[in-house]
């Protein structure tokens, strides 16, 4: 097994342009990374080294990713497998997570989305997540459960704890108000949305020093965004 | 059909004609045997009943009455030529009033119910000794009222059945020729008959698969000349589509050549640079092209996708509009806060269960949130909304320009793209909407809001 800190990543992909994206982005990111560019040459290297993740191209000539997946998961290699497609059929989509897979990506995606995803998996198979979440000038301390503004802690009751958790964990994304309902509010407390609403008000106001706001979007929900001036300066 | 009760679907017309023909042209011919025969039979029987008829005559002719009592006194030879008829055993027997008898065979019987004092003739079947035998019953009366005699004879059937059989031989064997001739010709004539059938079949099998020019129905009969037609109304559709589909993939190859040019621009550009400043704004301008060309290429295989027959509604399974609105909705909102408009959503329902493919839907749903946030105001306000009653209906609703009047339609071809209109895109946003709806059985409208502007496009579910 490797230590945390020296993840080895194989790479397989046969588009060679591609291929050298995307091992710069894993070494970018502190990765070890072996690239191959065809499945028969994946399928020997899965089974001599130990990997801690692979990227798996499905498109390959001769011996695809469909055929790699299974041998890898006929040998109970459990290693994390992200696929690549560039076909987004759900059959093939279901396919590959029938076969073993743990996430998969449509081409062409955004090497933030891949990084993302990567980190994601890295993080899933290593057991503990993040202690913390951290957005703007905020650190929330998921243990402690407390958040801090530049070494300040914020005063926060106990439901506006769990509504900023909620928010931070998805950061830039929208919130449904029932899921904060349901997050924050037990369900015989028969509390309508207005209380989130007035939770949410209180909140908003205690995060504007941390350079976070929380925009309300119509008939869906919220989503807490990080101020440009303040994402910058993080 | 059920008219091919017996016959499996596929089998040939002209068993299925032989199938539907020959039952009812062999009872009719059955029923015209049985009533040639019957009559045959008839005429048979008739003469033989009057030859017997002569024996009893002749053996009347020979009673003597003495006192009312009758006797009969025939020589060797006369009894002789009186039993023994060629083929067949001839017996007779003459009765007194009494019921006596005086001469001839006693085990040959009287018919039922026969009175000899009504002076009957009376034809039946009889047996002898359980020999089947046909008789005449004739009752005479003595010379002036004296005393009665009843004379019977009879004969055994040999010569009647053996004219039965011939009979029937001769009656049926020509009607047997008769139904296999029918067969024969139906048979033929079937295979006549459908010549232009074969000749239509050849035709469409010699065909190119690029020949879709129309079929000559001039020399088809008339009843096959609706199959001509209708294959060639379907080689007429076959020949639009496909002139469809060329145009279409010489306006996505034309479309694609746009982004890819300034692919090719941009590299050329950070190359030459030795700044770089300038190098990253190039990278930029790289990236803006790529995702262009590569949103133009999942339009192209959203619009393969809902083509209809593409996939046939084979992924249509409920879906529920209301949730699918919400989340489509959500994924938008970090987009419309980049393009600084507030994208909001309203329903008048939780749930909105209708049957479709959910993939392809939220694809509908994405261009028309797509399209106001490129064609809206910024700021501004793009809304989803939901109505459930009284139709299904999802609509998106932005405050940009609007639409011009005569543009509303038009809108929604591809390729189509408003006059004037300051933003890039291939066109094929609202054709998608489109498509997408007409393979749900939706109908998609584009209306202007007011006067001042606004575009407001509408889904309508049946």
């Amino acid at each position: 097994m490797n230590s945390e800190d020296e993840m080895h990543v194989l790479v397989v992909e046969d588009d060679e342009v591609l291929a050298d994206a995307i091992s710069t982005q894993m070494r970018a990111m502190s990765f070890i990374v072996d690239t191959v560019h065809s499945g028969a040459l994946a399928d020997a290297a899965l089974s001599t080294r130990g990997h801690d993740l692979v990227v798996l191209d499905i498109e390959l000539p001769v011996l695809d990713g469909f055929e790699v997946l299974r041998r890898l998961r006929y040998r109970k290699d459990r290693v994390p497998v992200l696929i690549l497609t560039a076909r987004d059929a759900v059959h093939d989509r279901v396919r590959g997570l029938d076969l073993g897979a743990d996430d998969y990506l449509v081409k062409p995606f955004d090497m933030q989305e891949l990084q993302a995803r990567v980190r994601a998996l890295v993080r899933r198979n290593h057991g503990a997540g993040d202690s913390e979440l951290r957005a703007g000038r905020l650190v929330f301390d998921l243990l402690g459960r407390n958040a801090m503004v530049e070494g300040q802690r914020l005063e926060l009751s106990a439901r506006e704890t769990q509504l900023l958790e909620l928010l931070l964990r998805r950061v830039g994304r929208v919130v449904s108000k029932s899921a904060l309902l349901q997050g924050a509010y037990e369900w015989d407390e028969g509390v309508g949305p207005n209380a989130v609403e007035v939770q949410i008000h209180r909140l908003r106001r205690k995060l504007v020093e941390a350079g976070l706001e929380i925009r309300t979007v119509r008939g869906l929900g919220y989503l807490m965004k990080v101020q440009e001036a303040a994402g910058q300066a993080a | 059909m059920k008219l091919t009760l017996g016959l499996a679907p596929g089998a040939s017309l002209r068993a299925k004609l032989l199938y539907w023909l020959l039952p009812p042209m062999l009872a009719v011919l059955l029923a015209s045997l049985l009533v040639s025969y019957d009559v045959a039979l008839r005429v048979g029987n008739d003469a033989y009943d009057g030859g017997l008829l002569d024996d009893a005559t002749d053996i009347a002719g020979q009673i003597r009455f003495s006192t009312g009592q009758p006797s009969l006194d025939l020589t060797a030879q006369a009894r002789e030529m009186l039993t023994s008829t060629p083929g067949d055993q001839t017996y007779f027997r003459v009765l007194n009033s009494r019921g006596e008898t005086v001469a001839g065979e006693n085990a040959l019987p009287l018919p039922n119910g026969f009175a000899a004092e009504r002076r009957q003739l009376a034809y039946y079947d009889a047996s002898v000794r359980g020999v089947a035998v046909r008789a005449v019953a004739m009752a005479l009366g003595g010379p002036d009222g004296a005393g009665t005699a009843t004379v019977i004879a009879a004969e055994t059937l040999r010569r009647r059945v053996g004219i039965q059989h011939r009979l029937l031989a001769l009656v049926l064997l020509p009607q047997l020729a008769l139904i296999a001739a029918a067969c024969a010709i139906i048979w033929f004539g079937i295979t006549r008959g459908l010549r232009p059938l074969r000749e239509l079949t050849q035709a469409v099998a010699q065909r190119g698969w690029n020949d879709l020019t129309a079929l000559d129905s001039g020399r088809t009969p008339r009843e096959v000349r609706p199959l001509a037609e209708a294959i060639n109304g379907l080689m007429r559709r076959l020949s639009s589509a496909r002139e469809g589909q060329q145009r279409f993939i010489a306006n996505a190859a034309h479309q694609l050549r746009t982004p890819l040019a300034g692919l090719i621009a941009q590299t050329e550009v950070a190359l030459a640079e030795g700044e770089p400043q300038a190098h990253r704004a190039a990278l930029q301008q790289l990236r803006a092209a790529s995702r262009r060309a590569v949103r133009l290429v999942n339009q192209l295989l959203t619009l393969a996708r809902s083509e209809p027959g593409n996939e046939p509604g084979v992924r249509f399974g409920p879906v529920d509009l209301a949730q699918l609105a919400e989340r489509v909705t959500m994924d938008w909102v970090p987009e419309a806060i980049a393009c600084n408009a507030d994208l909001g959503y309203a329903s008048d329902c939780e749930t909105a269960i209708t049957e479709g493919d959910e993939l392809l839907l939220g694809e509908m749903l994405s261009n028309l949130i797509d399209n106001a946030l490129r064609y809206g105001r910024r700021p501004g306000t793009v809304t989803v909304s939901l109505t459930s009653r009284p139709q299904l209906e999802i609509s998106v609703q932005d405050d940009g320009p609007g639409i011009p009047e005569e543009e509303l339609e038009r809108v929604f071809e591809r390729f189509h793209r408003v006059p004037g209109s300051p933003h890039s895109g291939a066109g094929l946003g609202l054709a998608i909407v489109r498509e997408i709806a007409q393979s749900h059985g939706a109908t998609v409208q584009a209306r202007r809001v007011s006067a001042a502007g606004g575009a407001i496009v509408v889904v309508t579910f049946a």
